[in-house]
């Protein structure tokens, strides 16, 4: 509907967008450790390939250095045999050499001897030599076969010393003989560059069986335990599983290593195990924390950007919406630039859409303006919202600015609210000029101001009416006290005797001026009783034909004597009604005694009163009519206001106040009736009065009222009287002077024990309640309305009696609604309740007969 | 009954014609109800609600008093306590206090006349 030319970035595909860049950094870090760890494994994998193919030459150089020695040692050994052997000198040498090959290879290394002429000759003899059969001897067999060449026996367990050996042979010159030397390789590598590898590394030489040759580990571990483990080393090498870069194993304490190996020519196998905690990260190093250190607060420096930013992103959003909300009750908004005399349009409304282009000159919008506006008001809104009025309220840092003015929508003109607002913090060369509908509210703002204005022209006419009012009062009542004083004074002097007729002439016009004076200061306060709405309905039983007739028997006379004629039509079918008789006897009273004030001898006055029924509340009308001389329409409009009465009027010679009618008008409405009046002046006047009315039919009437002399008391004897009463001393009081009378008390300290007390009694045993009205826990009221609700059944119909000490009407309006038949006064008098309880049990109880059956007592008892 | 007894407590402000008249001329129950009075704990209560500032309390107990008074026919204790009481009701306190001085004056005018017929 409404267009808008601006329109604020998505906020959610920002959050998206930095939260996508964490995570790719988040990837990209673990990618490269990876890399990184992949490198070194790999690294590591050449750098111990390497190493153990390097250790493998080593080893296979040492054996191949100890066969060259053999080799030499068989070339001697054949020059000492080249003529007659001496097998002692052979032994000699052997001793020199074997000395000599200690002295370079270190003790316990190498073992040399040899078989010549089908004896051993040892450089170190061992018992049993003679027993030896060489002949059975693999390296023995194996030099043979070998034809001179120097040959390496397989590695095995000496039986002398139990150390892992292997035997170099040769077969010598002279037929059978060969030269043999047994090399210890634990003990040659105790000088070996093995030694030097770093302490965690772990060297393993395994011979072409897989048994172990030597081992270097960083730990004391038994032959048996080593062996098992280069068992698995050498199961796991054959099935490839440590092939791979980055294969691992746990070893023996549960490291985590990479195995590297190299297989020699003579098939043994040369393995180093290096821990991959080792290779990875190398020695602890202050680089390395230092770098991890770095990238996770990079990290996380990142990650605080990119939360604080998603934050941000959503209170802009937040504030965005705001801004819309508030902008969506104006229908048109424009930031209006006024040192350029440009705009921007933010909003426009519908019916302007063609005419704005998004930004343009600001006089471009006054153009605009000049044909929307109303045209009386046009000239004020161009110079209020020029732009140099604007720039002028910018200076004096006016920020809010406007007022309300027509404007044309399509063919009707609606009120329109117009703002500047500046901020000279946010945009010092810009206001914002908005527009909003405020017809509704400008209407009812209007009316409320005349209906303002129209009450303050009533209460400034009330108050001039009633002092008028006064002022005249104050005559009026001058004029009765003066004609008093005067008559008193008279009187006075009247000493003699024969003025005993003139005395008692003042006397009367005292008398009736007195009156006069009296009835208007009635009026008076009957007038403000009636404003204050203090006056109550007093309802009660009455014949309404008879009081009519009653009051019109009075004028009756009146007007006879004053030669007009009377005449009384009343014609009801039910005359028995409910309601304020003394209030309905004063309106009539008022109507009748205007008529016949203001009619002429000759004229007649008529009164005249019927009902319609209407179900159970019937309409009373009664009509007061005469020939009089009637009312002036401006008179007739003021008739029933107080305080108002015409000065013209009064001049004739009337009594009275002028409340009457006012007064009788308030009369009826309390009663919901209602009042009308014509007249004519000249003619006569007439006025209908309608109240609702309940009417009683006979048998609802309560039959003791029209028999006062029948003095028919109650008897108490035997009567159960049930007594809710909170004070002590009052209870007592009231149970003492019952049981005096014969009568049984249940007494109750509050409502709450009433209800329980009548609950405990069995069914009509309790003749009466007497309920006080103030009582804690539950108060009367309260108790009488559970008693009627009671399940048991004389609930509904056991009177209850309502002792009060307040005989306000809402309070007795309270106990009738409360369910309670009567009420009676505190004091509590015994002779008044006895009365109401014999009213009481006359209607409550239609069947004398019926109540007395159980008490026995005695209705008659006329004394 | 004595006529100078009948004074003292018409004195002392209790209607005893409208007393004897409420219970039925038996003067015995007169005085006993009448002696009974001094035990009634209205006063105090109504005393203690007006200190607090209770309007609520107070009126229940200067209601009652009233009602108490009424039934004993001390007239100008039971209008003393009808001013009070019905200053409470229209919840004005001050009003209620302005009137205590009369009443604490008639109370103590009864109490003293009932010592001295005990």
């Amino acid at each position: 509907m409404i267009k808008r030319f601006g329109q604020v970035s998505q906020g959610k595909s920002r959050v998206l967008v930095s939260v996508l860049l964490l995570v790719v950094t988040a990837f990209l870090l673990l990618t490269a450790i990876l890399l990184v760890r992949i490198k070194l494994l790999q690294n590591t994998q050449n750098l111990g390939g390497a190493l153990a193919r390097s250790y493998a030459l080593e080893e296979e150089l040492f054996l191949d250095n100890m066969k060259k020695n053999v080799m030499l040692a068989s070339q001697y050994i054949d020059e000492f045999q080249s003529d007659e052997t001496d097998l002692e000198e052979v032994q000699r040498w052997l001793q020199g050499y074997f000395s000599k090959l200690i002295n370079i290879l270190g003790e316990g290394t190498v073992d040399p001897y040899a078989v010549v002429d089908g004896q051993i000759i040892a450089a170190n003899p061992w018992d049993g030599d003679e027993d030896y059969r060489y002949q059975d001897t693999l390296w023995y067999q194996q030099a043979l076969e070998a034809g001179g060449e120097a040959v390496c026996s397989d590695a095995y367990t000496d039986i002398i010393n139990g150390k892992r050996v292997v035997t170099i042979s040769q077969a010598l010159a002279e037929e059978g003989d060969v030269f043999a030397m047994d090399v210890f390789i634990q003990e040659a590598k105790s000088r070996s560059s093995v030694l030097e590898l770093p302490k965690e590394y772990s060297y393993y030489l395994c011979d072409q069986d897989g048994l172990l040759v030597y081992a270097l580990v960083d730990r004391d571990l038994d032959a048996q335990t080593l062996q098992t483990h280069a068992d698995y080393l050498i199961e796991r090498i054959h099935d490839g599983s440590l092939y791979a870069f980055d294969s691992t194993f746990k070893d023996l304490s549960g490291v985590s290593r990479g195995a590297y190996y190299y297989q020699m020519s003579n098939g043994w196998t040369v393995i180093i195990t290096i821990p991959i905690q080792s290779m990875l990260m190398g020695d602890p190093n202050m680089a390395i924390y230092f770098m991890a250190v770095v990238a996770v607060v990079l990290f996380l420096v990142m990650a605080y950007m990119v939360i604080r930013d998603a934050y941000q992103i959503r209170k802009i959003k937040r504030a965005d919406d705001t801004a819309h909300m508030l902008g969506d009750s104006f229908y048109a908004i424009f930031r209006v630039n006024f040192q350029e005399g440009t705009y921007e349009a933010i909003k426009v409304s519908d019916d302007t859409r063609d005419t704005f282009p998004a930004h343009g000159d600001y006089s471009l919008v006054m153009q605009t303006m000049y044909r929307l506006v109303k045209s009386n008001t046009y000239h004020t809104f161009e110079v209020c919202f020029s732009l140099d009025n604007i720039r002028q309220r910018a200076k004096e840092g006016v920020r809010d600015y406007g007022g309300d003015y027509q404007r044309l929508f399509g063919d009707t003109y609606r009120w329109v609210n117009i703002r500047t607002l500046y901020d000279p913090k946010r945009a010092p060369d810009e206001v914002i000029l908005c527009f909003r509908d405020v017809d509704a509210e400008k209407r009812q703002e209007l009316q409320h101001t005349i209906l303002l204005q129209e009450a303050l022209e009533a209460a400034k006419k009330g108050t001039k009416a009633k002092n008028e009012f006064f002022s005249r009062m104050s005559h009026d009542m001058r004029t009765p006290l003066n004609a008093i004083l005067g008559c008193c004074d008279l009187a006075q002097k009247s000493r003699t005797p024969q003025d005993t007729g003139k005395v008692w002439d003042y006397l009367g016009k005292i008398q009736f001026a007195g009156k006069q004076l009296l009835s208007l200061i009635n009026d008076i306060l009957e007038l403000s009783r009636l404003e204050a709405g203090k006056n109550a309905l007093d309802e009660s039983v009455f014949d309404l034909k008879e009081l009519l007739s009653s009051i019109a028997e009075i004028f009756r006379e009146n007007a006879q004597s004053e030669e007009k004629h009377f005449e009384v039509s009343i014609d009801f079918q039910e005359t028995t009604v409910m309601g304020d008789g003394k209030k309905i006897g004063q309106i009539l009273n008022n109507l009748l005694s205007n008529a016949v004030k203001y009619s002429r001898p000759g004229d007649s006055i008529r009164l005249e009163a019927r009902q319609f029924a209407f179900q159970q509340h019937s309409k009373y009308q009664i009509v007061v009519e005469d020939t009089g001389i009637g009312m002036s329409q401006e008179f007739l409009a003021q008739l029933f206001e107080p305080y108002a009465r015409e000065t013209a009027f009064s001049a004739q010679h009337t009594v009275g106040t002028g409340l009457g009618m006012p007064i009788v008008k308030s009369l009826v409405q309390q009663m919901s009736g209602e009042i009308t009046v014509e007249s004519e002046l000249g003619k006569g006047s007439r006025f209908t009065v309608t109240i609702p009315l309940k009417t009683i039919s006979a048998q609802e009437m309560p039959q003791s009222e029209p028999a006062p002399k029948q003095t028919e008391t109650f008897d108490w004897t035997g009567r159960t009287v049930l007594l809710a009463e909170d004070n002590e001393l009052n209870r007592e009081i009231v149970t003492e002077l019952l049981e005096q009378l014969g009568a049984t008390v249940l007494p109750a300290e509050n409502g709450e024990e009433a209800v329980r007390v009548f609950c405990e009694s069995s069914p009509y045993c309790v003749d009466l309640i007497l309920m006080d009205m103030q009582m804690p826990v539950m108060d009367g009221c309260q108790s009488a309305e559970a008693i009627r609700k009671l399940e048991r059944p004389d609930a509904a119909a056991v009177p209850i009696i309502a002792v009060t000490a307040n005989a306000f009407s809402e309070d007795i309006a309270r106990t009738t609604k409360a369910g309670m038949n009567a009420h009676v006064a505190k004091p509590l008098d015994i002779q008044v309740l006895t009365q109401t309880v014999q009213k009481l049990m006359g209607c409550a109880y239609p069947n004398t007969e019926e109540f007395g059956r159980r008490g026995g007592g005695d209705h008659g008892g006329s004394q | 009954m004595d006529a100078s007894k009948k004074a003292r407590l018409e004195e002392a402000g209790i209607n005893v014609e409208e007393a004897l008249n409420r219970f039925m001329n038996n003067e015995a129950m007169m005085m006993k109800f009448l002696l009974r009075f001094p035990q009634d704990k209205n006063l105090p209560a109504l005393r203690a609600a007006l200190e607090a500032g209770d309007t609520e309390a107070g009126y229940t107990a200067a209601h009652t008093l009233k009602g108490v008074t009424g039934n004993l026919s001390m007239t100008r204790l039971y209008a003393a306590a009808t001013a009070v009481s019905d200053s409470l009701r229209r919840q004005d306190l001050a009003a209620a206090k302005a009137a205590m001085p009369e009443l604490e004056q008639m109370y103590a005018r009864i109490m003293k006349a009932l010592s001295e017929e005990t």
